[in-house]
């Protein structure tokens, strides 16, 4: 009955805690920073010309 | 004087036995196993006299009345236990009572209930003698791979009793009680001079109790119980455990898992006003990104001088157009003063754009210089491929540490308010938590 | 054969130095004519809710024993049995029972030395043949023995005596202490009632 719970609470931390890693070395390997203030815009071909217009091809 | 039944072949139903003094019947569930009885209508109390019948020997001054009804019978823990017995008790020279149901199970024997401030304990005695380590005596015992730290000692006096009792309830004034607790569970030791008993307790949820007996209230629970266990808690060794081996495998996942994008400087020029076209804009030449997805460090240089410089830029794939913008302010200020010589602010930093695909990039820069600057200072820009993320280390690491961090510290106060109610509190720390 | 009530009785261990008869509480002993003397009579026993009776069977280490007598000692702190129990090829075994508890025992041949009668709750003990160290838990007086069945000492057991319980975690030894150097130690292992393989138990009325 409460040792269940504690069982249950350890098994959703684990989860967790895994879910965390996958994502962790997921975005290693796609060099992917998951937290990026630097980056002030990123825009997928064929979505770019929004209300800025510097865009240019070389 | 009550007389006594014969034993038979069968197991008999319940008996009754008369109190003496009001004439009331007193369920006799234990038959001659019940060593004492008392009348919940008088408050006449008898104990049982060599085996032959049973005696008045005290009569209580107040009444209790049990919230669990006495020969109720309830499943606990898988045994159907019946409430033969009830008794109000109190710490010798502390003001605090609580209540002690006696449950009776006829192949089970006796198992005690004890409701305080709505927290519920169920004890048993222990089949054997513990194997303790140390031997028993101690502010902290091992037992069954827990450690249990002494939580109070007491003797304790009776203030009322109903129902039949397998002992004389009086005869406990001479036991010294000492309990170890290791939530939810407890080691009780009783002992006077003539036996050393040894009971495991168990906290258990008064809902539990309810949903055992059929019973519908009981008391509402007040602070922290001595075997309550923190809701959404996991043992802390467990926690910093299962940290430490996430820490771990973060720390080998920052060294060994990578992008195939191998770590390369990929485009380095240098640029000044003079570069910039009539739509103030640099174009750069085009530079390659290989290996795979990547993230790219952009390191940015001019040598300012009490100034400032801004550079907005897009990185642009070449092929399919897919645009990345970034920017990048850096100013730098110096000069003396009354404390000597000082500067702030930075000539170079870098900022990262990530998850690139690989191809043909260039990159569009959108320069600003400071217009009542008297020089356009030039500007430098490098590119670094397959760079290590550590800011994702940081970032999982922190949100690793979160929650064991606010555990503990939940830990922490749970165990300050449980403790209040002992006289041996532990220093606590993280490891005794 | 009983003087009292004529009932007759097959001894079936050797071991037993007495019958007390079912009906009269006669104390019938083992090759002894009472054409003269009226038998002295043992105290009834109590209904103290055991699940056991006389000719209920244990079978323990594959060897089928059946209870056949019992004495019910009336201790400071409670009642307690400890029965008789017997197999053939004279085979016997002792079974301590109070509610909840069971212990399946040995007689230990040895006595205890004159030494070992220091009983401070919580000294640590050592028997002959057992290889662990006993804690005394309990000390108690019998108040009077209550008997039905085959039994094996009337003399010792129907006076008022020491009783002493040793237990360690694994094992239980219950001391019967008559005087000095005399004293009977029961050797055994607690069991729960589900773990015995019983047969013609007392059933529960209604």
């Amino acid at each position: 009955m409460i040792s269940k719970a504690e069982e249950r609470n350890k098994l959703m931390y684990s989860i967790f805690l895994i879910v965390m890693l996958l994502i962790f070395n997921y975005a290693n390997y796609a060099g992917w920073r998951v937290f990026n203030t630097d980056e002030v815009e990123h825009t997928e071909a064929g979505k770019s010309h929004n209300n800025r217009t510097r865009f240019y091809h070389k | 004087m009550v007389e006594i039944a014969v034993q038979s072949h069968i197991i008999p139903l319940p008996n009754q036995l008369t109190c003496t003094h009001c004439n009331s019947k007193v369920t006799n569930v234990l038959h001659r196993t019940a060593l004492a009885y008392a009348c919940m209508h008088c408050k006449s109390y008898y104990v049982g006299e060599k085996g032959l019948g049973y005696k008045f020997v005290h009569s209580f001054n107040e009444v209790f009345t049990p919230d669990l009804p006495l020969n109720t019978k309830g499943v606990l823990f898988g045994v159907t236990y019946e409430i033969v017995g009830f008794a109000v008790r109190s710490q010798l020279g502390a003001g605090y009572a609580w209540r002690e149901y006696t449950l009776f199970n006829l192949y089970e024997g006796f198992a005690t209930l004890t409701e305080f401030n709505g927290h519920w304990i169920f004890a048993r005695p222990m089949q054997n003698y513990p194997n303790l380590s140390p031997s028993g005596f101690s502010d902290i015992l091992q037992y069954e791979g827990k450690s249990y730290q002494k939580y109070n000692k007491y003797k304790s006096t009776v203030k009322y009793a109903a129902g039949e009792f397998g002992y004389d309830i009086f005869s406990d004034k001479k036991k010294v009680f000492v309990e170890w607790i290791s939530p939810p569970y407890m080691l009780i030791r009783e002992k006077d001079d003539d036996e050393l008993i040894w009971c495991k307790g168990v906290g258990i949820n008064a809902n539990e109790v309810k949903d055992a007996f059929k019973i519908s209230s009981l008391p509402e629970r007040e602070g922290i119980g001595a075997l309550q266990l923190m809701p959404v808690s996991a043992n802390v060794s467990f926690l910093l455990t299962s940290t430490f081996v996430f820490i771990l495998i973060l720390l080998v996942g920052q060294y060994v898992i990578k992008s195939p994008a191998e770590e390369k400087k990929i485009f380095d020029h240098s640029y000044s006003k003079t570069n910039v076209d009539s739509s103030g804009v640099i174009v750069t030449n085009n530079f390659e990104v290989t290996g795979g997805k990547t993230a790219l460090q952009f390191n940015v240089y001019a040598p300012l001088t009490n100034d400032w410089f801004d550079l907005n830029f897009e990185l642009i794939n070449e092929a399919t157009g897919e645009r990345f913008e970034g920017a990048k302010s850096l100013e730098f200020y110096s000069g003396t003063d009354s404390e000597g010589a000082w500067s702030e602010g930075t000539r170079q930093d870098y900022i990262i754009i990530s998850s690139v695909p690989p191809g043909r990039y260039h990159l569009n820069l959108y320069p600003t210089w400071n217009s009542n600057s008297s020089v356009y200072v030039s500007f430098g820009i490098e590119i670094i491929q397959g760079v290590s993320l550590w800011a994702n280390f940081t970032l999982f690491f922190l949100l690793g540490i979160i929650i064991p961090v606010i555990q503990v510290f939940r830990m922490y106060a749970f165990e300050q308010k449980r403790w209040l109610g002992s006289d041996f509190s532990p220093k606590l720390t993280i490891w005794n938590l | 054969m009983c003087k009292v009530c004529n009932l007759t009785h097959q001894f079936k261990s050797n071991l037993a130095a007495a019958y007390v008869c079912p009906a009269c509480q006669s104390i019938l002993y083992k090759g002894v004519s009472y054409t003269q003397n009226k038998p002295e009579e043992a105290f009834r026993i109590f209904e103290d809710l055991t699940p056991f009776k006389l000719g209920s069977q244990l079978n323990f280490e594959e060897i089928n024993y059946t209870f056949i007598g019992r004495y019910q000692f009336v201790l400071t702190n409670g009642n307690r049995n400890l029965w008789f129990l017997h197999a053939n090829d004279e085979k016997v075994l002792y079974l301590l029972d109070q509610p909840g508890g069971y212990v399946i025992c040995k007689k230990n041949p040895h006595t205890l030395k004159k030494s070992d009668y220091d009983f401070t709750l919580g000294r640590a003990f050592e028997f002959p043949e057992t290889n662990k160290l006993f804690y005394l838990s309990s000390k108690q007086r019998n108040t009077m023995t209550r008997m039905e069945g085959e039994v094996f000492d009337i003399q010792s057991y129907n006076m008022s005596f020491d009783a002493c319980d040793f237990a360690n975690d694994k094992q239980f030894v219950f001391g019967l202490f008559f005087g000095r150097m005399n004293n009977d130690i029961y050797v055994g292992q607690r069991y729960h009632y589900s773990e015995l393989k019983l047969l013609n138990m007392r059933k529960a009325d209604g």
